[in-house]
């Protein structure tokens, strides 16, 4: 249905302005912020245009040498450590969730659907929630301090599978028939035939993955103590804690930026095939 | 590529219970087209696939050529398949889908090449050799998918009402595509459709099925004049064959007021359902058996006219197939004659016929 009424679509619009605007301005603020020297920031009032440090604090947060004092954390090295921990993550959620998807619609095993209800429950169980026996876990296993004991216990995804799962089952069966008559096995229809065919579920996931991956706060707090395995997410929260001393407003939002840049980049490369994942399904 | 295909006893009973195929015995020669035709339900899909080895079979032996195959993987059987949605790969070029299969058997790629090529030009889909399906329009989609069938050279084809997605149009032209290159490969068929057109003009013979069970097998002109059974009489023919019930003493019928001496001896007595198509009444007065037809509903086809009405003293409606423009109104009356040859007997109890 298509409307045409002026005063409609300058209140929708007003609206969504005003949206705009609400979501982006703390984000201007931190740029603005990013930009001027400390004094400037602990003066009390917030500058609202950009200064003219802007290479120099970003290349201070970055810790490249600039004869200036810089901050108390590696910030290249945690954010390796972020790309690391958000890549394993999504691909092993993608790689599992993926495969127990495909043994539940595409086989007949005894347990099936209880599996199926197993994983599903475990939807309601956020991180957060198991985390004390999970820390156990890890801890028992020598895992605390290492990439393994960041990604393994993040990896299991009952949405992904639920997704994967409700897009087999929109696979028509005739095709699993054509490629069995094709003498195609299992292992050989999941490669040449689902794989493809998922490729914009896998994009979308994908975005959604790697976010949740790199947004890990409380679980990289809790089980990394060794500076070599921090993440930049949990360690804006470190440049804070300084004592006495004054806040170096004018790193850490440097940092902030930085940290949000890789998802925002995943998130506009992969945003056509993101949109197509979610709303068509290619048959 | 001429091999025979031999079912034996074959059934179908699931788990639950349910009795899917009864028992049914079927010999296709080589080279032969066997037709399954039947209503949604009839088993004759189930039947397909259990020859394919979609579905298991739990009763009887099935073999192609010499070989035993109740227990083989379907890739194993040396069949290929035609699916009702065409089934193709849909992120695959037409190439490629119709290669896989020789692929996955680990062809020589120069073969497969040769192969995919002679098939793709015998179906004329040459030029779209690098399309992928979504590309296609349905009759391109379903030359593919018969070409992935062909390029394979198997022992068996087996279509699952592969028209059934195509405007009448089209279908006409492809049922004769398919005979035409069944006829030219010389491969063994078996045939699925619930459209009996379809089943007559293709058919070397026809099975009927009728839940569950093969009610006839024959070839096509045989099962349109000897049907052995009200159904088949009923599902075979368009449109389809008047029934009514009646009597049968000493060779005299007795269809309400009417009495008719048959000329053949039937050694019945008792209750018949007799059969008679719409085309076998005809005006005209050079016929020994006259009927009145009360005119209720006319349906003009152009060539032909279905003219609906009712006889008085007999309560079902008929239905006559008369040559050219409506001859008549709704509501008036109609003489028309059939010769007693044309009538099909019935056994009212058995169901069998008995002339």
């Amino acid at each position: 249905m298509i409307e045409n009424r002026p005063l409609l679509n300058l209140i929708s619009h007003l609206t969504l302005c005003l949206g705009v605007l609400v979501v982006a301005f703390p984000i201007w603020i931190a740029f603005v912020a990013s930009t001027h020297a400390p004094e400037a920031l602990n003066s009390g009032t917030v500058p609202l245009w950009p200064g003219d440090r802007f290479l120099l604090n970003y290349a201070m947060a970055l810790g490249l040498e600039t004869g200036q004092k810089t901050l108390n954390v590696n910030l290249i090295s945690m954010l390796g450590n972020s790309l690391v921990m958000a890549l394993g993550i999504t691909i092993g959620k993608l790689l599992i969730s993926m495969l127990a998807a495909y043994a539940i619609v595409f086989f007949r095993f005894r347990f099936r659907m209880l599996s199926f209800w197993l994983i599903f429950i475990t939807l309601m169980l956020p991180v957060e929630v198991r985390i004390m026996p999970t820390f156990e876990v890890v801890a028992d296993l020598g895992m605390l301090n290492s990439y393994s004991g960041l990604i393994l216990p993040l990896i299991a995804s009952a949405t992904a599978t639920f997704l994967f799962r409700q897009f087999f089952l929109t696979v028509p069966h005739e095709l699993i028939e054509a490629a069995r008559m094709d003498g195609a096995g299992p292992i050989r229809f999941f490669i040449d035939i689902l794989l493809p065919l998922s490729r914009t579920n896998l994009a979308a996931l994908f975005v959604i993955m790697f976010i949740y991956g790199w947004n890990q706060y409380l679980w990289p707090l809790l089980i990394t103590t060794d500076e070599h395995y921090y993440t930049v997410v949990m360690s804006i929260q470190r440049m804070l804690s300084v004592g006495d001393a004054e806040v170096a407003w004018h790193l850490v939002m440097p940092s902030t930026l930085m940290a949000m840049l890789p998802p925002v980049l995943v998130v506009i490369l992969m945003q056509r095939l993101f949109i197509k994942g979610l709303v068509e399904t290619e048959k | 590529m001429m091999s025979n295909l031999s079912l034996a006893n074959i059934g179908k009973t699931y788990p639950n219970g349910h009795q899917a195929i009864h028992s049914l015995n079927l010999d296709v020669e080589p080279g032969e087209l066997i037709v399954l035709v039947g209503p949604s339900g009839c088993g004759k899909s189930s039947l397909l696939r259990m020859i394919a080895g979609l579905e298991t079979i739990t009763d009887g032996e099935l073999h192609i050529g010499e070989q035993q195959v109740n227990r083989l993987e379907p890739a194993q059987r040396d069949i290929a398949m035609v699916f009702q949605n065409y089934a193709l790969y849909p992120h695959m070029s037409v190439f490629d889908n119709m290669a896989y299969g020789l692929r996955n058997r680990r062809t020589p790629k120069a073969q497969i090449r040769q192969q995919v090529e002679s098939t793709a030009e015998m179906l004329q889909l040459e030029q779209l050799l690098e399309r992928k399906p979504r590309q296609l329009s349905g009759g391109q989609r379903q030359r593919v998918a018969m070409g992935r069938a062909i390029v394979r050279q198997p022992k068996v084809f087996l279509f699952d009402e592969p028209l059934s997605n195509l405007d009448a149009k089209l279908r006409g032209q492809m049922r004769i595509e398919i005979k035409r290159l069944q006829r030219r490969l010389n491969t063994t068929t078996v045939y699925v459709t619930h459209d009996q057109t379809e089943a007559m003009t293709l058919a070397d013979r026809l099975v009927v099925m009728n839940a569950g069970r093969a009610e006839q097998i024959g070839s096509p002109l045989d099962v349109y004049h000897r049907p052995q059974t009200p159904f088949v009489a009923g599902f075979i023919g368009s449109s389809s064959m008047n029934f009514i019930t009646g009597r049968l003493d000493h060779h005299q019928l007795q269809l309400g007021e009417l009495r008719i001496p048959l000329k053949q001896k039937v050694d019945f007595n008792g209750e018949v359902i007799v059969g008679l198509r719409p085309e076998h009444l005809h005006r005209g007065t050079d016929y020994p058996h006259r009927i009145e037809l009360d005119v209720s509903l006319l349906e003009q086809l152009g060539a032909d006219t279905l003219v609906h009405g009712k006889v008085p003293g007999l309560d079902q409606e008929l239905i006559v197939r008369l040559k050219g423009a409506a001859p008549c109104e709704p509501g008036t009356r109609l003489s028309l004659g059939f010769h007693c040859d044309e009538l099909h007997l019935f056994c009212a109890n058995s169901q069998q016929r008995i002339n």
